[in-house]
C-alpha cells in the first residue's frame, strides 16, 4: 500500500480529534472547566447580583470568570500525556509544532464549549446584555484565541516541573495580562454600547497580542517539549 | 541642622559602607579566582 | 580598577548633590514636601536598573537556548536575582514618595504603580518556576523559555498600559512629567539625575560581574570537589 503524504494540517487535526475523543470518554476538563465558570459566576452573582453594578465592572467580571476557569481547566493539556505515558509516542509521530497548533485548537475548542454555556447564563444571572452583538462576539473570540494560544505553551512547561501547585496561574497571569486589559475594554464598550472606531484600539492590540503570541509559543515550544 | 543635611549623612555613611564592603568582595573574588587557576 | 574609583565618587558627588542644590521639584507646583521630590534621584534609577536586569536576563535567556551553554543560564540567574532586589527596593521608594505626595501609599489607576508590581510578578513567576524544577537542565531550559514570553508580554504592557491609563489616572499631575509624559527639567536637576541614572548602572554592572564570578568560583568548587 503505497504511503500517502499526509499534510500537517490534517496531522493537526489529528491530534486536535485524539484529545477530543478522550475528552469526550472522561469529561475531566470539560467539567472542570464548566463548574468552575459555574460556581464562580454563581458567587459573584449572589454578592453583587443585587446591587445592579456597574456595565463596566461587569465587563471585567466577564472576564475575571473566563480567566479562572481557564486557570484550572487548561493547566492539564499535557499532564496527562506525561501520565499517562502517550507524551513519547506524540514525540516520536510527530514535529512538536503540530502538537502545539493540536493543542491550542483543543483548548480554543474547550473555552468557546465554555462560553457558549457561561454567556447565556450571564446575561441572565446578571441581567446585562451586550448592545452591540458583533462586537461582543468578536472580543470574546479574540480573546479565547489569545487565551488558549498563549497558556498552551506555559502548560507544557508545567507539565515537566516536579511541583505543580499554582505554578500555572502564577506564570499565566503576567503573560495573559495585556488580553485582559484590551478584552476588557472591548467587551466593555460591547455592553454600554459604542462604535467600532472606540474598540479599533484595544482590538488590535488584540489581534497583535494573539498573532505574536501565537507565533512566539510556536517557535519556543520545541524547546519545551523536546525536554 | 538642615533636614537635607542629616539625610544626605546617613546616605553617604551608608553608601561608603556598602562601597567599602564590595571592594573588599571583589579582592577576595579575585584572589580566589588567582587561586584556581595555578 | 580606575572605574570603581568613578563610581565611588560619582554616587558620591550624586549623593550630595540632591540633598544640597535645590530639589527638583518647584515649591509652587508640588504636593506635599518639596524635598520628598529628591527621592526621585534615586527611585527612577533603581526601576531603570531592575528593568535592564530582566532584559539582560532575557538576552542570555535566548543565547542559552541557542547554544544549551549552562554558563549562560547562570547568567541569566544572576541577572534576574539582582534585578529582583532593585525592583523592590524600587517599589518600596515609589510608594513611600506616593504616600508623600499624593497621599496614599498605593493606588491602582497609577500606571507607574502598576507596572512595576507587574514586573515583580514576573521576577516571582520566573523564581516560582526555578524552585519548580528539579533537573538542572531542564530549569535551565524552562527558565529560558519563560524568560522569553514575559519579556514580550512586557513590551506589551509597556504599550498597552499608557493608552488605557491615559483614560483613568485621576492623578493630580506634577509638573515633572505633563500632560505628554515628557519630563520637564531644569538643566541642574537634569545633571544630576543623569550622573545618578550612570552610576546606578554602573553599580549594577559592578555587583552583577561579582556575582556571577562567584556563581562561576563556585561551581568550580563544586565539581572540584567531586572529582
Amino acid at each position: 500500500m503505497p504511503i500517502q503524504s499526509v499534510s500537517w494540517v490534517s496531522k493537526t487535526l489529528a491530534v486536535t480529534r485524539k484529545d477530543i475523543v478522550s475528552e469526550f470518554r472522561t469529561r475531566y476538563a470539560v467539567n472542570a472547566i464548566v463548574m468552575f465558570a459555574l460556581v464562580t459566576l454563581t458567587v459573584i452573582s449572589f454578592a453583587i447580583g443585587l446591587l445592579s453594578p456597574s456595565k463596566e465592572i461587569l465587563s471585567a467580571l466577564f472576564w475575571v470568570i473566563l480567566f479562572f476557569a481557564a486557570m484550572s481547566g487548561l493547566a492539564q493539556a499535557f499532564i496527562k500525556e506525561e501520565e499517562s505515558g502517550t507524551a513519547m509516542i506524540l514525540r516520536l509521530s510527530c514535529a512538536g509544532s503540530i502538537v502545539f497548533f493540536g493543542k491550542m485548537l483543543f483548548n480554543l475548542l474547550l473555552l468557546i464549549t465554555l462560553s457558549i454555556l457561561i454567556v447565556p447564563l450571564f446575561i441572565v444571572f446578571l441581567k446585562i446584555s451586550p448592545a452591540d452583538w458583533i462586537i461582543f462576539t468578536g472580543g470574546v473570540l479574540m480573546g479565547l484565541i489569545g487565551l488558549s494560544g498563549a497558556t498552551t505553551i506555559i502548560a507544557a512547561i508545567v507539565s515537566k516541573a516536579s511541583v505543580k501547585g499554582a505554578l500555572f496561574t502564577v506564570l499565566s497571569f503576567p503573560v495573559l495580562l495585556p488580553l485582559l486589559v484590551a478584552a476588557i475594554e472591548i467587551t466593555r464598550v460591547s455592553f454600554t454600547g459604542g462604535s467600532f472606531a472606540d474598540i479599533s484600539a484595544p482590538f488590535q492590540l488584540l489581534v497583535a497580542y494573539d498573532v505574536i503570541m501565537i507565533t512566539l509559543s510556536s517557535m519556543l515550544f520545541d524547546f519545551v517539549w523536546r525536554l | 541642622m538642615n533636614p537635607n543635611f542629616v539625610v544626605m549623612i546617613v546616605t553617604l555613611i551608608i553608601w561608603v559602607g556598602l562601597f567599602l564592603y564590595l571592594f573588599s568582595l571583589d579582592r577576595k573574588v579575585t584572589r580566589l579566582e588567582k587561586k584556581s587557576e595555578s | 580598577m580606575w572605574w570603581k574609583i568613578i563610581i565611588f565618587f560619582g554616587m558620591s558627588a550624586v549623593i550630595v548633590a540632591a540633598f544640597l542644590t535645590a530639589s527638583p521639584m518647584r515649591a509652587a507646583d508640588s504636593l506635599g514636601a518639596v524635598d520628598a521630590y529628591r527621592i526621585l534621584y534615586f527611585h527612577v534609577p533603581q526601576a531603570w536598573v531592575a528593568s535592564l536586569a530582566f532584559l539582560i536576563s532575557m538576552i542570555y535567556s535566548i543565547r542559552f537556548l541557542k547554544t544549551k551553554n549552562m554558563e549562560y543560564d547562570t547568567k541569566a540567574l544572576t541577572a534576574n536575582k539582582l534585578g529582583v532586589m532593585f525592583a523592590v527596593v524600587a517599589t518600596v521608594t515609589g510608594s513611600i514618595f506616593a504616600k508623600m505626595t499624593w497621599g496614599e501609599f498605593w493606588n491602582w489607576s497609577e500606571i507607574r504603580e502598576v507596572s512595576i508590581f507587574i514586573l515583580l510578578l514576573i521576577y516571582g513567576g520566573y523564581f516560582a518556576l526555578r524552585s519548580a524544577v528539579s533537573d538542572p537542565d531542564t530549569r535551565a531550559n524552562l527558565s529560558a523559555v519563560i524568560s522569553i514570553i514575559f519579556a514580550v508580554a512586557a513590551l506589551f504592557l509597556i504599550f498597552v498600559l499608557p493608552r488605557i491609563y491615559g483614560l483613568f489616572s485621576q492623578h493630580p499631575s506634577d509638573s515633572i512629567l505633563n500632560e505628554s509624559g515628557q519630563i520637564t527639567m531644569g538643566a541642574t536637576v537634569r545633571i544630576i539625575f543623569f550622573s545618578s541614572l550612570i552610576m546606578f548602572t554602573a553599580l549594577f554592572f559592578w555587583v552583577y560581574n561579582l556575582s556571577v564570578r562567584v556563581a562561576r568560583l563556585s561551581a568550580n568548587l563544586l565539581l572540584e570537589n567531586k572529582k
